[in-house]
């Protein structure tokens, strides 16, 4: 069976696999990474968010072939000891808890990623968060929480 | 007469009850020496209801208790102060029947429903408390207490509102109360059930009499320990204290106040009656699952590490409840990577579906879509929306003419089927062996569970154990076994365990929906006063045949001859004692019918059951109403107001929302109110339709107007945690935009043609308000309402009002924008079963 190697959150691994399994399976199914949720397997609610070189995307939907040994996934299990040292989460994680943003909690993981990819790509470009840009978030939450979670993204921008 | 402690009743503590509201309630405690003992209390003045209190066996304090009744009349015509009012129905009943009188309208008192003296929530405090005594409370010697909830966890935070009852009673940290969901337990009968936003009020009583029974242990064995009266000592955080700096732990005082034999305590305890004392409740504290799920860790059933348990899905047929033939390719299907096994099992409800399992759920999908199946159409059939919405106007109850010299206000409004779809697909781990079966997934039921499983397997429930794991959401969802059913099947099939999870395609296609309905509303008009008020409301039937739990029940609903009755009998009663109406109409009436058996397809208890369609119908009928008063909505539905708590709920959304203040054009108000468990609710909300706006927004495939601002007012009981009730109203009523705009099943050719997030009009982001607020008013500080549900109802019809006055025309059928050309996405095709995922989706 086809070798696959790439970093997971940091740490390099190795996954023996047939090319098409798409990354969500390798990760939840092979690594027992589980962070990343199933909620339609076919890129449109969005609970599987990750972060593939600093950029949000949804492994539901790329064949592990796609993923080269370089390529640095990061899931929400990894997500605090991004650029964060020394801070027990992330900021966006920490606004999530201070806005009581959880309810049932299923699209929280995939609704940080998305949020933290949001508001690091507005920082590299030098501009605000505004309501436009989480208006375009296609993350589904089934309870509903979408108030808070703008106003935890716009929380956690001032801290990042 | 030692007087009463201001923050809390500590009735076991008093030494002379004379005079005391509690009269008559024995000590636990004896004056001297704090040893446990029975007083007998004077026979005239015995509360009606009283609870007991036991110590179970455990080399740690492990309490229990029981109900008893009291056989005196005397004592039995005396008012009960207890849960749920002097009629043990709604407590705002109690509180006032005034209402300002407003000019222009003469409005006749209307008389009371069922609902307005028993309802759902009553009946499940009902069921809760004969198995008390089953359920315990554990003090473990390190301090930490332990309690095993029949309850599920899914959003609503029942868990963390448990913890918070027992803290607060026990006087100890919130971060020391461990809640695990209880597995499912023949013995519970029917008080094993989440749902009608029940659990909390449910679980009040028990919860507070249990813990308040161990508060009262540790004292007595730190008297004993200490020598001193048990009145002298004090309880704080978790530590008793007494005399002369002297303090002890509870974990410590765990080991001694524990029994080495079951032992009847004999205390009358009547803690729950009352206000509670507010160290903990009333506290907007964190979710106890918080930390976990923003760092990925919450674990979900398909999180779950079962050996040997793998992926398994299924191909379900081209219509609901078909049946599946014959698979003509086995042989090719298990030589596809990572196929172990292939075969087919029994459908949940009707019909069967073929089972495939594999190394990873993409094998799974990719086997899936391979099977060459050959289907027959099944009882069914090819079905569709509009046939079964016809179907269940032909059911409505004919509407009486109105009387003589009234103005009759009357209209029909249809409303779409819609999915229940929770973000966990339904996801079950079953591992069957020759003569046990272990299962694990969300469950609000699981005593059904039990009884469906058994009866599939042919094996007895006691050799069947399902545990009960956190759910992704229910909404209704969990209250069917069909996860477990299906998972059981396909292990028993296979002979090896499987986790089974249902793809978002089948779970729209195939999962629990909320029936579509017909409401046909008449109000009469009188001069100034509205004379009459009747609601037949028609819906497809809702299969409830999950019962409330118990083996007979779950069993009888769906027994020939009765089979279809059974259901019938329980909607009939069920619908009563939800339904009620907010105002003074005159001579009022509502009733429910149905049509189609209970598995014609797969519908359920969603999100507050019929109450948002129902809700929603009369308050655009109220609107017709206010127009022929000259009133807005806001001025005739506070002039015509049942109560002062419908009032209050009124004034709050209209003060802080500014009703009436100078629009834009193109932006508009509505306001609506709703009742129900044991709360009233008031929603206003403003839309904005300008023509800008909705250019932009359907350019993107989106709805065009858009809710941009919504305030939202309960008047309710004990506000446990302010920031977890906003939380769940505030997700409710945002279901209800979903409703009146967007979301709906369209039944083609015996399934619904939508099959994902994107074809399925659910809110996202872009839906949701700019602007949110809930304004919370406590009108009872001795019990909880409901708040799982409660956003819903109102939050329906304030959205189907906003778009009734955005577009300028009368709006009788949701969602509003059903079949909307600009909203028709590419649906999942049918032919596939299920959609394949893409391949290359990655960033630029």
């Amino acid at each position: 069976m086809p070798k696959h190697s790439f970093v997971l959150n940091g740490k390099k691994v190795d996954v023996d696999i047939e090319d098409d399994v798409r990354l969500l399976w390798v990760l939840r199914d092979v690594l027992k990474v589980r962070g990343p949720k199933f909620g339609c397997g076919i890129g449109e609610c969005y609970a599987c968010t990750s972060l593939i070189n600093g950029k949000s995307f949804n492994p539901c939907s790329v064949s592990v072939k796609h993923i080269k040994a370089s390529d640095e996934i990061t899931t929400i299990e990894g997500l605090a000891d991004t650029k964060h040292k020394g801070k027990d989460l992330h900021p966006v994680q920490e606004a999530w808890i201070k806005h009581s943003v959880p309810q049932c909690g299923f699209c929280q993981p995939g609704q940080i990623m998305s949020a933290t990819a949001l508001i690091n790509d507005a920082k590299k470009n030098k501009r605000k968060i505004t309501d436009a840009d989480i208006d375009n978030i296609r993350n589904v939450c089934r309870c509903n929480t979408y108030p808070r979670i703008r106003d935890a993204i716009k929380d956690a921008a001032k801290n990042m | 007469m030692t007087p009463k402690s201001e923050s809390h009743n500590e009735p076991a503590l008093v030494t002379d009850a004379s005079g005391s509201p509690f009269q008559g309630v024995a000590h636990a405690y004896h004056e001297s020496d704090g040893s446990p003992t029975l007083v007998d209390p004077s026979p005239r003045s015995v509360p009606r209801r009283t609870f007991v209190g036991f110590v179970v066996a455990g080399s740690s304090l492990i309490v229990a208790g029981r109900y008893v009744l009291d056989s005196d009349t005397a004592a039995a015509a005396a008012p009960n102060p207890g849960v749920g009012g002097p009629a043990g129905g709604r407590v705002e009943r109690a509180l006032s029947r005034k209402v300002p009188v407003a000019e222009g309208a003469t409005p006749i008192l209307s008389n009371d429903l069922p609902g307005d003296h028993y309802d759902f929530m009553d009946f499940m405090r009902d069921a809760t408390r004969p198995v008390t005594p089953l359920l315990t409370l554990e003090l473990k010697s390190n301090g930490r207490v332990y309690f095993e909830v029949p309850r599920a966890e899914v959003g609503q935070s029942i868990e963390s509102g448990c913890a918070q009852i027992i803290a607060d009673q026990l006087e100890m940290s919130y971060d020391k109360v461990d809640i695990v969901q209880s597995k499912a337990r023949i013995d519970l009968l029917d008080a094993h059930l989440t749902g009608g936003s029940s659990s909390t009020f449910s679980l009040w009583e028990p919860l507070r009499e249990l813990s308040e029974l161990i508060r009262m242990r540790v004292i007595g064995a730190a008297a004993t320990q200490w020598g001193v009266s048990a009145d002298r000592l004090r309880t704080k955080e978790g530590v008793v204290y007494g005399p002369g700096g002297r303090k002890a732990s509870y974990g410590d005082l765990s080991v001694i106040a524990a029994s080495p034999q079951n032992e009847f305590v004999g205390a009358l305890l009547n803690a729950a009656i009352g206000p509670p004392k507010r160290g903990v409740i009333g506290k907007s504290v964190p979710r106890k699952d918080l930390r976990e799920i923003v760092t990925g860790k919450k674990i979900f059933a398909m999180d779950l590490d079962i050996p040997n348990a793998l992926p398994c899905m299924l191909r379900r047929p081209p219509q609901i409840n078909g049946v599946a033939e014959s698979i003509n390719n086995k042989d090719k299907i298990l030589k596809m990577p990572g196929v172990t096994d292939v075969a087919i099992i029994p459908a949940a409800l009707r019909g069967s579906v073929v089972a495939v399992r594999a190394k990873t759920f993409g094998q799974c999908v990719d086997a899936v879509r391979a099977l060459d199946v050959t289907w027959g159409v099944g009882t069914t059939g090819k079905i569709t929306s509009d046939e079964m919405l016809k179907q269940v106007d032909a059911s409505l109850i004919p509407m009486e003419p109105g009387h003589p010299g009234a103005e009759v206000f009357e209209e029909k409004y249809t409303f779409q089927f819609r999915v229940s779809g929770p973000l966990e697909t339904n996801s079950a781990v079953a591992d069957v062996r020759a003569d046990s079966a272990e299962l694990w997934g969300s469950s609000k039921i699981p005593g059904t569970v039990l009884a469906q499983v058994s009866e599939l397997l042919n094996m007895s429930p006691e050799k069947i154990v399902c545990n009960v794991v956190y759910g992704g959401g229910s909404f209704g969802t969990t209250l069917h076994g069909d996860r477990f059913v299906e998972a059981a099947a396909a292990s028993k099939a296979f002979g090896k365990p499987v986790r089974l999870m249902w793809h978002r395609t089948d779970q729209v296609r195939f999962g629990r929906e909320k029936p579509g309905a017909v409401s046909h509303v008449q109000a009469t008009k009188v001069g100034n006063s509205i004379t009459s008020f009747t609601q037949w409301h028609a819906s497809e039937a809702c299969d409830f045949t999950h019962s409330a739990g118990d083996l007979i029940t779950a069993q009888m609903m769906k027994k020939d001859p009765s089979r279809y009755y059974g259901n019938t009998s329980v909607t009939d009663w069920f619908y009563q004692i939800v339904t009620a109406v907010p105002y003074n109409f005159g001579p009022t009436k509502t009733a429910l019918t149905e049509a189609y058996e209970y598995d014609f397809i797969p519908t359920g208890p969603v999100r507050n059951v019929y109450s948002p369609d129902v809700a929603c119908a009369r308050e655009l009928l109220v609107e017709d109403l206010a127009k022929a008063f000259g009133m807005d909505g806001y001025q005739f539905r506070r002039a015509f107001a049942k109560n002062a708590e419908v009032v209050a709920v009124l004034d709050a959304v209209a003060k802080r929302g500014q009703w009436g203040r100078k629009l834009p054009k193109g932006v508009h108000q509505a306001i609506a109110v709703h009742g129900e468990y044991k709360a009233q609710t008031a929603c206003l909300m403003e839309i904005d339709n300008r023509p800008k706006i909705v250019k932009e927004r359907k350019l993107e495939g989106r709805v065009g107007p858009r809710i941009t601002k919504a305030i939202f007012a309960a008047s309710m009981g004990v506000l446990m945690n302010p920031d977890v009730v906003k939380g769940l109203v505030m997700g409710g009523m945002i279901d209800g935009i979903a409703h009146a705009f967007s979301e709906a099943c369209d039944w083609q050719d015996g399934l619904p043609i939508q099959g994902g997030w994107d074809d399925y009009g659910w809110t996202r982001h872009w839906d949701a308000p700019l602007e949110f607020e809930a304004i919370l008013i406590e009108h009872s500080s001795t019990v909880p309402s409901g708040v799982g549900e409660l956003g819903v109802g109102a939050g329906f019809a304030a959205a189907a009002i906003a778009a009734q006055n955005a577009l300028g025309k009368k709006v009788t059928g949701l969602p509003v924008f059903y079949r909307d050309p600009d909203l028709i996405q590419p649906f999942i095709d049918k032919k596939e079963g299920l959609p394949q995922s893409p391949t290359k989706a990655l960033p630029a």
